[in-house]
């Protein structure tokens, strides 16, 4: 049994302890808003925090998350009320949507430590969209 | 403008038989619906109708509420629109959403005719219902929605209005609908009653055959870029894709194919550790029927997906592979030129006279050849399909572009009646014309028959990559000749697999009107033309791919367009203006362009600009593309003016949304995008080598929209076009030299 902490709850999980955390979260816990993409740390779609970090969760085992405080899109905001996500729906930013858990979640670990300046997000980002909507991403991080 | 073969782009045939449509208002349990009615295998409308099996949501109608049906027919209507005594409305959205706001724009349509707020309307994503659904390709939804949506809209309105003025007590002519309200001012005093008052009463009345539409300079909800009705869900985690389907006690399964294609199982592979069963897939034939010994894939099934897709890393399975010689990149080239050399071709469109001499008897001329590759789809989510069957009914949840082809193909695999099948149309993560196929449907089906529990089955993303159906590989050769700025002759030679072809719509020796789209029926002056089209055997597996044959014509032709420019001696946008000259329409769109692109005469040495106009799926597209920093393994992209026509905009930002991403996905393919094939298997095979644009990789895109008046045009498809030749061509203005490959820069050898 490995003891998870997701999104401020304890959560136990009883699968081994080499899978990775992506796989956990989606079907374990159920917790889908972390999308699978590639499944090696490519795209980016699988972006959670673990304590504060963005960590591609296809690439971390689920024994590097035990105890650690794991942040997934679901955690983000009671009530996507994060200016990211507030940024987001003012500027429209997703058309198919897939990619934009882990973009928010990449985001919001740059934005932290960033200080709230949203030209050094945007250096931070290197998620792939497929459909392209990085120009509203531009326009969503310009506005913060 | 575009030929009308363009507008079946994604060209599944129904796999329902063909239906004619009509729409009803009728009177339901508190309140007033839309529904759609369908008549099976009329020809007519006015032939007798067979009856279709009624789905569950079917509701019988009573002959005495339809004017159009005849009348010894009971007819299944499917609820379409709904207006609720509360008030509400609810319009069951028939499509699949993949971020066009297709959601939004059909909203829009309802709100306006039927006069009420667009935020009033809940969307909801329809299951797949006979008349309700329809295949999302071809940048054809909004096209073919508007008019049936408008039609319903203002018929409902009318028959609200004849009820309000009834319960107001004066006649309709003093009545008017605003905002999900009948008003009328009598004795001086404004006086109201809310739809939701009048659905009752409303459904009893006559349905208005010819119902009067709003004009469009009226219009207060169309044309306006309201949100999209479904993005709230997009950034907190809780919009339902294919993949976050979860169905009680379902178990997850992962698809691992040959290794190489045209191999075959040998036999049923021993159960993996840490799986719970292997289950091979058969091949569907081209008309859809399960194929005998055609065992082309396993999946493994486990209590979750890592488990699954570890099953088939370890999968100890046998392969026959039954071809000689393995599919291999500088092969199929080889091949290919050769057919453009010799290949007897279909004749696209004949030339009027002697072409020919034409050309040899020209001072000037080109006589280039140009190469695009194969492409795969990449969609962020990749393929997969959750299905239930319980021998008695199936259920299934996909993200697919064709819930009803979806029906289909679990009745050819189950055996089971239409109406015991529910398909649950989710979120896609992308589509791109990938998810109109059928083939991650049947293989979940099977996998579903086998184990008899809920499974989802999902491809690894590199079985994403290697068992695409890709967008074919082509050769274009051109020649034309000159006479001052007027082009002579144009001759246009073109070799590609056909897609229609390989799913056995199209017979051998046929033109498949997909591979020449963007070469036919060009607005341009050209003189003596003729087009056409070899067909390539190859053995790999083609499909739509955003804009399908437009993204490898406009390619060709706006490159050719340029040579001849160049050879003429004229700027690149007036030697356009110049063969455009007849075509008002097109003409307004390059000015524009021009004007939108004004910064192209000021720029640095060193930067180098290109134009390309295309139309297809009905619009009209010119982008002006600025490039800088060229070397011989990259190059910036700094911005992209881009002018589209597309009748009217029914929702501008989300118009400006498909240019910019069309421009992104066409860029991409542009400078990296290809697949090669080594030794039979795909050479890309992840995110890793498979390399797309990034946010500081994208240019500024300005979009700017050109309202003509005209048929509405696609938006989801012509983006991606012209973006490859406005590249190359200002490739060319900051180097001197043309780029006739694709992609300009390759990231994979073979």
């Amino acid at each position: 049994m490995t003891k998870l902490v997701v999104n401020g709850f304890d959560r136990d999980v009883e699968v081994d302890e080499t899978t990775p955390l992506l796989w956990v979260l989606r079907d374990v816990l159920n917790l889908t808003g972390t999308k699978y993409g590639c499944g090696i740390g490519a795209c980016g779609a699988c972006t959670v925090l673990l304590d504060g970090t963005a960590n591609r969760s296809c690439s971390v085992p689920l024994k590097e998350a035990a105890g650690r405080a794991i942040t997934t899109i679901e955690g983000l905001s009671p009530d996507s009320s994060h200016p990211l996500q507030q940024a987001w729906i003012e500027n429209q930013v997703p058309q198919c949507g897939f990619c934009q858990s882990g973009m928010l979640m990449a985001g919001a670990a740059a934005l932290e430590s960033a200080e709230g300046d949203g030209s050094k997000v945007a250096e931070a980002l290197t998620n792939i969209c497929i459909c392209g909507t990085y120009q509203r991403i531009r326009e969503a991080l310009d506005q913060l | 403008m575009t030929d009308a073969s363009s507008d079946a782009s994604i060209g599944d045939p129904p796999s329902l038989p063909m239906l004619s449509r009509r729409h009803f208002l009728i009177a339901g349990a508190g309140g007033l619906t839309i529904g759609v009615a369908f008549l099976a295998g009329c020809e007519s409308e006015n032939e007798p109708a067979v009856l279709r099996k009624p789905k569950p949501s079917g509701k019988p109608v009573s002959r005495s509420t339809t004017t159009t049906v005849p009348a010894d027919s009971t007819v299944v209507v499917n609820a379409w629109v709904r207006i609720a005594n509360d008030n509400s409305v609810t319009l069951m959205y028939g499509g699949s959403e993949f971020g066009q706001g297709t959601m939004t724009g059909l909203a829009q349509i309802l709100a306006e005719e039927l006069r009420v707020p667009w935020e009033s309307i809940t969307v909801k994503q329809a299951d797949a219902t006979p008349g309700v659904s329809y295949l999302t390709g071809g940048s054809f939804a909004v096209r073919s929605q508007f008019g049936p949506l408008a039609n319903a809209g203002a018929a409902a309105r009318e028959m609200l209005v004849a009820a309000g003025a009834d319960m107001l007590g004066v006649p309709v002519s003093q009545c008017i609908a605003r905002a999900g309200k009948v008003l009328a001012t009598v004795d001086g005093i404004e006086r109201s009653t809310t739809y939701g008052e009048l659905v009752t009463k409303a459904a009893t009345l006559p349905v208005p055959q010819e119902p009067k539409l709003t004009d469009p300079s009226k219009y207060t909800v169309i044309g306006r870029s309201v949100p999209r009705v479904e993005l709230p869900k997009k950034v907190n985690g809780s919009a339902v894709y294919g993949l976050d389907v979860r169905v009680p006690g379902m178990v997850f399964a992962a698809i691992k194919h040959a290794p190489v294609f045209g191999a075959w199982l040998e036999g049923t592979p021993p159960i993996p550790s840490g799986a719970s069963a292997v289950v091979p897939i058969k091949a569907l034939d081209a008309r859809g029927a399960v194929a005998r010994d055609s065992e082309y894939a396993v999946a493994v099934v486990a209590s979750n997906t890592w488990l699954a897709m570890e099953g088939c890393r370890s999968l100890d399975a046998r392969w026959n592979v039954l071809k000689s010689a393995p599919l291999d990149s500088d092969v199929l080239q080889a091949q290919a030129e050769q057919l453009m050399a010799a290949g007897v071709a279909v004749i696209a469109e004949p030339a009027a006279s002697q072409i020919q001499a034409t050309l040899d008897a020209a001072t000037k001329s080109i006589d280039v050849t140009y190469s695009v590759p194969y492409l795969a789809h990449a969609c962020m989510e990749v393929l997969n399909c959750t299905v239930d069957y319980r021998k008695t009914e199936c259920e299934v949840w996909a993200p697919t572009q064709s819930a009803s082809s979806v029906v289909g193909t679990v009745q050819r695999l189950t055996g089971l009646d239409a109406g015991a099948i529910t398909v649950h149309t989710t979120f896609l993560g992308g589509g791109l014309g990938r998810k109109s196929e059928q083939d991650f449907i049947a293989a979940a089906v099977q996998v579903a028959m086998k184990i008899r529990k809920p499974v989802m089955l999902m491809y690894p993303r590199e079985e994403d990559f290697g068992h695409d159906r890709y967008r074919p590989m082509a050769l274009v050769n051109v020649k034309a000749s000159l006479d001052g700025a007027a082009v002579t002759a144009w001759k246009y030679r073109t070799a590609s697999t056909s897609i229609l072809g390989q799913l056995g719509f199209s017979a051998s020796g046929q033109l498949d009107s997909q591979a020449v789209e963007g070469a036919t029926s060009l607005p341009y002056s050209l003189g003596i033309r003729q087009t056409e089209w070899v067909a390539n055997p190859a053995g790999i597996p083609v499909g739509f791919w955003r804009s399908v044959g437009n993204s490898i014509n406009a390619f060709a032709v706006e490159c050719a367009i340029d040579e001849l420019a160049a050879a003429a001696g004229i700027d690149p946008f007036d030697f356009r203006r110049g063969l455009l000259a007849d075509d008002a329409r097109a003409t307004a769109v390059l000015e524009a362009a021009d004007k939108l692109s004004a910064w192209r005469t000021s720029l640095a040495s060193g930067h180098g600009w290109g134009v390309a106009y295309a139309e297809s799926f009905g619009s009209l597209v010119c982008q002006v593309a600025e490039v800088s920093e060229v070397t011989d393994t990259s190059m910036r992209v700094n911005r992209v003016a881009c002018v589209v026509d597309c009748g009217r905009a029914i929702n501008p930002a989300a118009v400006e949304m498909q240019m910019q991403g069309g421009i992104a996905h066409g860029l991409s393919a542009t400078l990296w995008g290809e697949m090669k094939f080594t030794n039979g298997a795909a050479a890309v095979t992840n995110f890793n080598n498979h390399r797309v644009l990034r946010l500081d990789e994208m240019p500024q895109v300005d979009v700017e929209i050109v309202t003509s008046g005209e048929s509405l045009g696609g938006i989801g498809e012509p983006g991606v076009p012209p973006v490859a030749p406005a590249i190359a061509n200002a490739y060319f203005s900051a180097t001197g030299r043309r780029i006739r490959i694709l992609p300009i820069f390759p990231q994979t050898s073979s």
